[in-house]
């Protein structure tokens, strides 16, 4: 998992507050409250039809809120929305281009819109991408991976502080997705943009991001560092695997200990569960040696975000019906 | 015009003329149409002197300006008015251009002069084979003074600036392609002719834009045989300014709102 952990006190790149957006009777964002802070790959997890899309197109002023309030890189949106995405570059749903023209041209009509210097940001943005061999060929002989670097190469034209990306890989080949994971891992620890990446794909948001929330149905259920929601949020206490010599005399010892919540047999070992945060691994180990029960393995359990993503978003029990992007 | 807005038409402008089959379809309407004509004339009148005059002079002008200027030229400020209106949306890019923050009435101002801009270039490609072919064919027969010359073109430009503006805010209201072009030239070909031609309407049909743009032609509409509604040239600014108004707002109206 990356390793970017940027201040949370800093000036958060997205802020919402109550975010809301229906379309006549469904309900596609529910009081969403999210902070995306800056610095760091953000991963925008739910399940297809859970709002994702909508609340990128909403934070981007493509389609109108119904209620709640957003920040975008400090501004207010939309009231300030001009000056809140002059730093900020987009793909949402597809990357899509005027085919009849070529990559450079279709550059070329992005930067004229922008205005300032973005011209001259041209000629590098197709280099990072690795077009600039091909930025003369018509858009309509482009592959899948390489509208998608265009896409980023498009983004590229704002120097953008801020990247939001809808669903990245979705047609990417498997070295295509290194590629890009690759990009953006780059972007965020080389370059210091913050990444906000939507995506369906647990894998991908456990590879690439190093925050998360995690939405279904339009609301976002969870958020924070990767780390913290896998391991079921903030202050979710550790669980160990704890191989001994003695099993009876392990558990006897554990059940009269304040250190442990919970210690139960199981096929690797025993299963325990520490009551506390505070309390560590170390501390059982002691206590067991201490009995004079011998210690062969002691390994903490890694949640992975899948097992998480999935308690998560299928313990709601309201009609899918209501609720998509 | 600020230098952004130059900018941004000039972007519009690039994605108009890189359509090859749009420049193609509208020289063929333009010029092709033109180029037909006068050969079959000039054809007719080496195979047949007493029977077909020259295919040049004053009277062959006329008739290629009502080509021009009242049919094929309109047809070609449609074709590029509407591509102008919903090229962006039909690609899928419009909401690329509104992320980047650049307001959307920003947007729709600057297709409507890109539009205009390769309107005006193909109506005056089409214009200049007509003066070509209406003083190389005379063969003795008057030709027009400059004064018809410079009318005539003044005429072409602003009937061909005034409906492919109006394309293009319609387009963008409806944001469908097909569905604007046959709109606008069942309107302007088939509904505004009719109208025009009953009687019972009365003043009522100066309020048509084929008939305020008529009313600004050097050359007598329909040859003279038609009837089209006479209203003062204050009027029929009135009437033009109105039609104008009233497109451009709703097109950027509708731009300005809609989901992108």
């Amino acid at each position: 998992m990356p390793q970017q952990m940027p201040s949370e006190d800093a000036e958060p790149a997205v802020e919402t507050a109550g975010l809301t957006k229906r379309f006549a009777h469904r309900t596609a964002l529910d009081g969403v409250d999210l902070r995306v802070p800056q610095g760091c790959a953000f991963g925008f997890l739910g399940p297809n039809g859970a709002g994702k899309t909508t609340m990128i197109r909403t934070l981007l002023g493509l389609t109108r809120a119904t209620s709640g309030t957003m920040r975008v890189l400090g501004q207010p949106v939309p009231a300030q929305r001009a000056r809140a995405l002059q730093r900020v570059g987009a793909i949402v749903e597809e990357p899509r281009f005027h085919p009849h023209l070529s990559g450079r041209e279709n550059l070329r009509l992005v930067s004229a819109v922008r205005g300032g210097d973005t011209a001259q940001r041209i000629a590098p943005a197709l280099a990072r991408v690795g077009l600039q061999e091909r930025a003369d060929e018509k858009v309509k002989a482009y592959s899948m991976g390489m509208r998608q670097r265009l896409g980023v190469a498009r983004c590229l034209l704002a120097d953008p502080l801020l990247l939001i990306l809808d669903e990245p890989t979705n047609g990417l080949d498997p070295a295509g997705i290194q590629e890009f994971r690759a990009m953006i891992r780059a972007m965020v620890e080389q370059e210091r943009r913050t990444v906000f990446l939507s995506s369906h794909l647990l894998d991908e948001v456990e590879k690439v991001c190093d925050y998360a929330a995690i939405v279904d149905r339009g609301k976002v259920v969870t958020q924070g560092p990767i780390a913290e929601i896998s391991r079921g949020g903030e202050g979710a206490r550790e669980e160990l695997i704890v191989g001994v010599d003695d099993a009876e005399l392990a558990l006897r010892t554990l059940a009269g200990s304040e250190l442990v919540q919970q210690a139960t047999p199981a096929d690797d070992g025993l299963r325990v569960i520490l009551s506390g945060a505070a309390e560590t691994a170390a501390q059982v180990n002691a206590l067991l040696v201490r009995a004079g029960v011998g210690v062969v393995r002691l390994e903490p359990v890694r949640h992975s975000l899948e097992q998480r993503f999935l308690e998560i978003t299928t313990r709601l029990d309201a009609p899918r019906e209501q609720v998509g992007s | 015009m600020s230098a952004l807005a130059l900018r941004m038409s000039a972007a519009d402008l690039l994605k108009l003329r890189k359509k090859r089959w749009l420049i193609w379809l509208s020289l063929f309407l333009t010029a092709g149409v033109l180029a037909i004509v006068y050969l079959v004339a000039v054809i007719q009148h080496a195979s047949s002197p007493a029977s077909h005059g020259p295919a040049g002079g004053a009277q062959n002008f006329r008739d290629g300006m009502r080509v021009l200027a009242l049919f094929f030229g309109p047809l070609v400020a449609i074709l590029i008015g509407v591509e102008a209106g919903t090229g962006d949306a039909a690609a899928g890019v419009f909401k690329d251009l509104v992320v980047t923050g650049r307001s959307r009435l920003a947007l729709f101002a600057s297709r409507v002069p890109a539009a205009i801009a390769l309107c005006w270039a193909i109506v005056v490609a089409g214009y200049a084979l007509l003066l070509a072919c209406t003083f190389a064919f005379a063969s003795g027969l008057p030709t027009p003074g400059a004064s018809l010359v410079l009318n005539g073109l003044g005429f072409s430009l602003l009937a061909s600036a005034v409906l492919c503006a109006i394309a293009v805010a319609f387009a963008s209201l409806t944001v469908s392609r097909p569905g604007a072009i046959v709109t606008l030239i069942a309107w302007q070909v088939v509904a505004s002719p009719l109208l025009a031609s009953i009687g019972s309407l009365g003043s009522l049909r100066r309020a048509l834009l084929s008939q305020a743009i008529a009313n600004f032609s050097p050359v007598s509409v329909m040859g003279g045989h038609g009837a089209t509604v006479t209203m003062s040239q204050a009027t029929a600014l009135l009437v033009l300014a109105v039609w104008l108004a009233v497109f451009l707002a709703l097109g950027a109206w509708r731009t300005h709102t809609m989901d992108a």
